[in-house]
This record gives structure tokens, C-alpha cells and sequence, in this order.
């Protein structure tokens, strides 16, 4: 058996050696296939981590009137706190309110001088309340309108974050459908031609299966060794996506996370390296795989 | 007794177009026999049959109390490995070198590194290629790739070697010596089938010959001659 085995794979490195220029450009294709296959996952992350991240900055914030005290406030959290559908309230008070309104506008001088002029704080006080999922927004709504303390409120902001979380709501969505069908046409295409070159690498081969046949080579033992240049070639693609894929990583990842901090992307990389690289080997190794067995079936008919 | 080979009643039609019809003969174990007739009398066809790399429209192939056509997978390997073929195009595996494509039948047996290397060592000594056992096909003369594709066909030790049309592709020397490398593995014990255009060498051979004609065997003579 391990005769059989160390034949089989001696005899599959000879043919990559022997044929190195085949063997280098099927390898290349595997390794654009792997490529665009974990290009699409670490894409399709960047994309979903983002809207998350834009989806934890919508909220509902209600403006108590000035005069409301702060007790009341407290009661009005609590009730909120309550329920099913909120995940947090937060209460900022009016001084939080101006200290964070002054630390928006520290380079609009501008408008830093008109509340100097004001002499005192307009800011009024607010509950900002986050819901467990977007969808809760509007029940949420609902009971604020119905609430006892309706009166208390100054105004309740939410129609412009409604807009944005519907927005933002429809581009996920968006962005899943079309990153879905790219995702399929790309690993289909990169799929279709690396069949076809390992098609076209057993067909240079056909007379010489024919010919193994006659001998009477089992099917397995001609078959071996082609399903281990399969192996091989998705093992070596795997690497060398993992080699490019680091690099790219390594380079724009800090440029990225300056435009979108939180984002993350180096630090999701770095975490999954090892399932990535295992998840895209089997990827490799199984179109290989898979190639090479569809296309040496007629050849090994008779 | 128990013939090695027999055609029982072999037909064959392509597409309608009879090739072989109503053919009946055998052959023994050891024998050397020369099949002749003109290109597409069906030569060929009646090797191919042996092997199951055809299969009779009507008719049986008997191997050693075989038949050969019903045999599926394993069993027709097992058949296909007491039988030594060589083509007329040769056949080698072009990234293989020499010594690799003699010893692929042993690998196909399974047999250990040692005994394939004295194996294979002695039949390229039988047929004169010691010193390009290291090269590729592509190194070699038509001559000396016909003598590694009859290594090839020699070194798992066959009951019989079919040779279709083995000389071919080559000159009138390395003809003669390729037919007297057939003649000296018959004397050693292993049983030749021939097919050949060629009358002069037909003739020298002096053996058994079966002419076929519009795919029926016309003659079937010991010590027999090419007559067109």
C-alpha cells in the first residue's frame, strides 16, 4: 500500500516537474480561482462590518424640556430600560450635551462664539436609546408617542435616523444580493477554467492513459496520480493566495482603518488566518480534485 | 489442451460495414504467428479484440478458457497484463524516461524497487538499450523506441505479445532487427501475434501465417508465405 502511494505521488511530481510549464500555468489558474474566492469572503465582510457599524450609530434621542427634573428623567430611563426592544438609554445630561456639542464644533469658531454670547446653555437634556434590531425602531416610536411622559418632551429625533436606517437598510440588502451574484458568477467562471485547463492538461495526456490501460492499470492506479497534481496545485495556490492576500492585508489595512476606523479588517484577517487558509485549500484542492476525475472518465472507459 | 487464444466465429461491423466475418482460429501457447492481408482487412480489429479494447458484434474471444468480452474492470486488468503490447506509434509515456516506462507494468504489479531495478536492468539488455535507459523518449530513435515499447511489452513476463504492425515506422534494418528481437522472445516461450504489410519479412519469418481477405481468414499455413 505505501509502495503503491509513494509511486503514485513520485510519479505525479515527476509529471509537474516534467511538464513545469502546464503545471505553472494550471497553478496559476487554481490560484486566481482561490484568489477571487477569499477576496469575495474578506470583501463581503469589510462590507457587512461596515453597515453594522453605521447600523450601532442610529438611535432615538428625546428631548426633555429644561425644566424637567433630573428624577423624572431617571424614571422615564428606567420605564424605557423595560423594554423587550431596547437594547440601551443613555441619559445626557445638558451639560454632556454641550460638552459633546463643543467637541463637534471645536474647528466652527463661529458657532463656538455664539453660545459664548448666549451666556447660557440652550441644550436640553435627552435619552438616547438604542433598539436591539433596526426593526424595533418603530414599535419603539409607537410607545414613546403613547407614553405618560409625552409631554415632558421637547421633541423626539428620529425621522432623520428612520431615513438613514432605511437607507441603510436597503444597501445592505443591495449589497448582499449583488456581492452574492458576483460571488457566483466569479468562483463559476474561475470554476469553468480551471476545469478546462485541467482538462486540457489530462487530454495532452490521453494516449499515454490509453496506454496505461492496456497494460492493465487499475483505473485507481492511473487516476492516482493525476488526483494528486490536483491536490498539489490547490495546496500550492492556497499558499500563494495566503502569501498575497497577508501582503495586500499588511499594506492597505492601516490606510483603511484611517478612512473607517473600527473596521477591523486586519484584525478579522489575522484572527481566521488559520480557517481561511484551510477553508480556501479545500476549496483548491477540491476543484482540482473534482476536474481532474470529470475529465479523465471517457479516457478511461475501455 | 486447452488453446491460449481463440476467435470463435468473430464478427465485426462498423456503422454497418462488415470488418471481420465469421472468423474461426486459435492460437496455442508459445506459438509465433503472422497475420496479413491489405490496411483495413481487419488485422487490427482481431488484436484489439484480444485486449476488450473492442468488443465483437457477434462471436467470442476465449483467453486461456476466458472470454474475453465479458470481462468487466479487474478482471479484464488481469487479463490485459498476460498480454504485451506493441503499437505502431509506440505508445511510450513521452515524460517518462526509458527505464520508466519498462517498469511501469512491474509498478502496476506492484513488484519492489530491487526486483524492478534487476528486472528492467536485464530485458533493456535483451534489447540493446542499456545505455539510454536514462533518456526520454523524445531522445531516442523510431528503432530504439520500438525496442523500449517491446521491453515494455516483455518485462511482466506475458503469455503473449501482440505487436501490431511494429515495423512500420522504420528503416530496413532496424526492421529485420526488430522482427529478430520477436523471434528470439518466441524462443524464449512467450507467444507472438503479428500484423505486417511487409512480404519480405513475412516470408523470411517462415512461421505460421494467416491471411485475411475482405475479412475472412483465406489461409491459415504453418511455415506459410505472404501471397497477394
Amino acid at each position: 500500500m505505501f509502495l503503491s502511494f509513494r509511486r503514485l505521488f513520485k510519479a505525479s511530481w515527476q509529471s509537474i516537474i516534467r511538464n513545469w510549464w502546464l503545471s505553472l500555468a494550471t497553478i496559476l489558474v487554481v490560484f486566481l480561482s482561490v484568489l477571487t474566492f477569499t477576496g469575495i469572503r474578506l470583501f463581503s465582510y469589510s462590507v457587512n462590518r461596515l453597515v453594522v457599524m453605521l447600523q450601532e450609530r442610529v438611535d432615538i434621542s428625546i428631548y426633555f424640556k429644561k425644566d424637567v427634573p433630573e428624577s423624572e428623567i431617571f424614571q422615564v430611563q428606567m420605564e424605557l430600560e423595560g423594554l423587550d426592544q431596547i437594547k440601551t438609554v443613555k441619559y445626557i445630561s445638558q451639560d454632556d450635551a454641550l460638552k459633546l456639542f463643543q467637541d463637534k464644533q471645536k474647528y466652527n469658531p463661529a458657532i463656538f462664539k455664539a453660545i459664548e454670547v448666549l451666556g447660557t446653555n440652550p441644550l436640553s437634556p435627552s435619552l438616547s436609546i438604542k433598539a436591539k434590531t433596526d426593526k424595533d425602531y418603530q414599535s419603539i416610536l409607537d410607545y414613546i408617542s403613547q407614553a405618560g411622559f409625552k409631554d415632558r418632551l421637547v421633541t423626539v429625533n428620529y425621522e432623520e435616523n428612520q431615513r438613514v436606517v432605511q437607507k441603510l437598510d436597503i444597501v445592505n440588502r443591495t449589497i448582499n444580493i449583488v456581492a452574492i451574484s458576483i460571488s457566483v458568477l466569479l468562483v463559476g467562471i474561475a470554476v469553468l477554467i480551471n476545469f478546462n485547463t485541467i482538462r486540457l492538461a489530462i487530454y495532452t495526456s490521453k494516449e499515454e492513459i490509453r496506454a496505461m490501460k492496456l497494460v492493465g492499470a487499475p483505473n485507481w492506479f492511473i487516476r492516482g496520480p493525476f488526483l494528486f497534481e490536483g491536490t498539489i496545485y490547490g495546496v500550492v495556490a492556497s499558499i500563494l493566495t495566503m502569501i498575497v492576500i497577508s501582503l495586500l492585508v499588511f499594506a492597505i489595512s492601516p490606510k483603511i482603518e484611517t478612512s473607517i476606523p473600527g473596521l477591523g479588517l486586519a484584525g478579522y484577517y489575522w484572527a481566521h488566518f488559520i480557517w481561511i487558509f484551510l477553508f480556501q485549500t479545500v476549496f483548491g484542492v477540491g476543484i482540482g480534485l473534482a476536474s481532474s476525475f470529470v475529465a479523465m472518465k471517457k479516457y478511461l472507459e475501455t | 489442451m486447452t488453446s491460449l487464444i481463440s476467435f470463435k466465429d468473430i464478427s465485426k461491423a462498423y456503422n454497418n460495414n462488415l470488418v471481420l466475418d465469421s472468423i474461426d482460429f486459435s492460437v496455442e501457447a508459445g506459438e509465433f504467428v503472422s497475420l496479413v492481408g491489405k490496411s483495413g482487412v481487419g488485422k487490427t480489429t482481431l488484436l484489439k479484440l484480444i485486449i476488450a479494447e473492442e468488443q465483437p458484434s457477434s462471436g467470442k474471444v476465449i483467453f486461456d478458457g476466458q472470454e474475453v468480452n465479458k470481462l468487466k474492470g479487474s478482471q479484464l486488468s488481469l487479463i490485459r497484463r498476460r498480454v504485451g503490447t506493441v503499437f505502431q506509434d509506440f505508445k511510450l509515456f513521452a515524460d517518462r524516461t526509458v527505464f520508466e516506462n519498462v517498469a511501469f507494468p512491474l509498478e502496476v504489479l506492484n513488484q519492489p524497487d530491487d526486483i524492478i531495478t534487476d528486472h528492467v536492468g536485464e530485458v533493456l539488455k535483451l534489447v540493446g538499450l542499456e545505455s539510454q535507459r536514462d533518456q526520454l523518449p523524445i531522445c531516442l530513435s523510431a528503432g530504439e523506441k520500438q525496442r523500449a515499447a517491446i521491453a515494455r511489452a516483455l518485462i511482466h513476463g506475458p503469455d503473449i505479445i501482440i505487436a501490431d504492425e511494429p515495423t512500420g515506422n522504420l528503416d530496413p534494418i532496424n526492421t529485420w532487427d526488430i522482427i529478430k528481437l520477436l523471434l528470439k522472445i518466441n524462443e524464449l516461450g512467450t507467444a507472438i501475434i503479428l500484423t505486417s504489410h511487409n512480404k519480405d519479412v513475412i516470408n523470411k519469418i517462415g512461421k505460421r501465417v494467416i491471411s485475411l481477405e475482405n475479412g475472412k481468414v483465406i489461409r491459415d499455413e504453418l511455415n506459410g508465405q505472404y501471397i497477394i
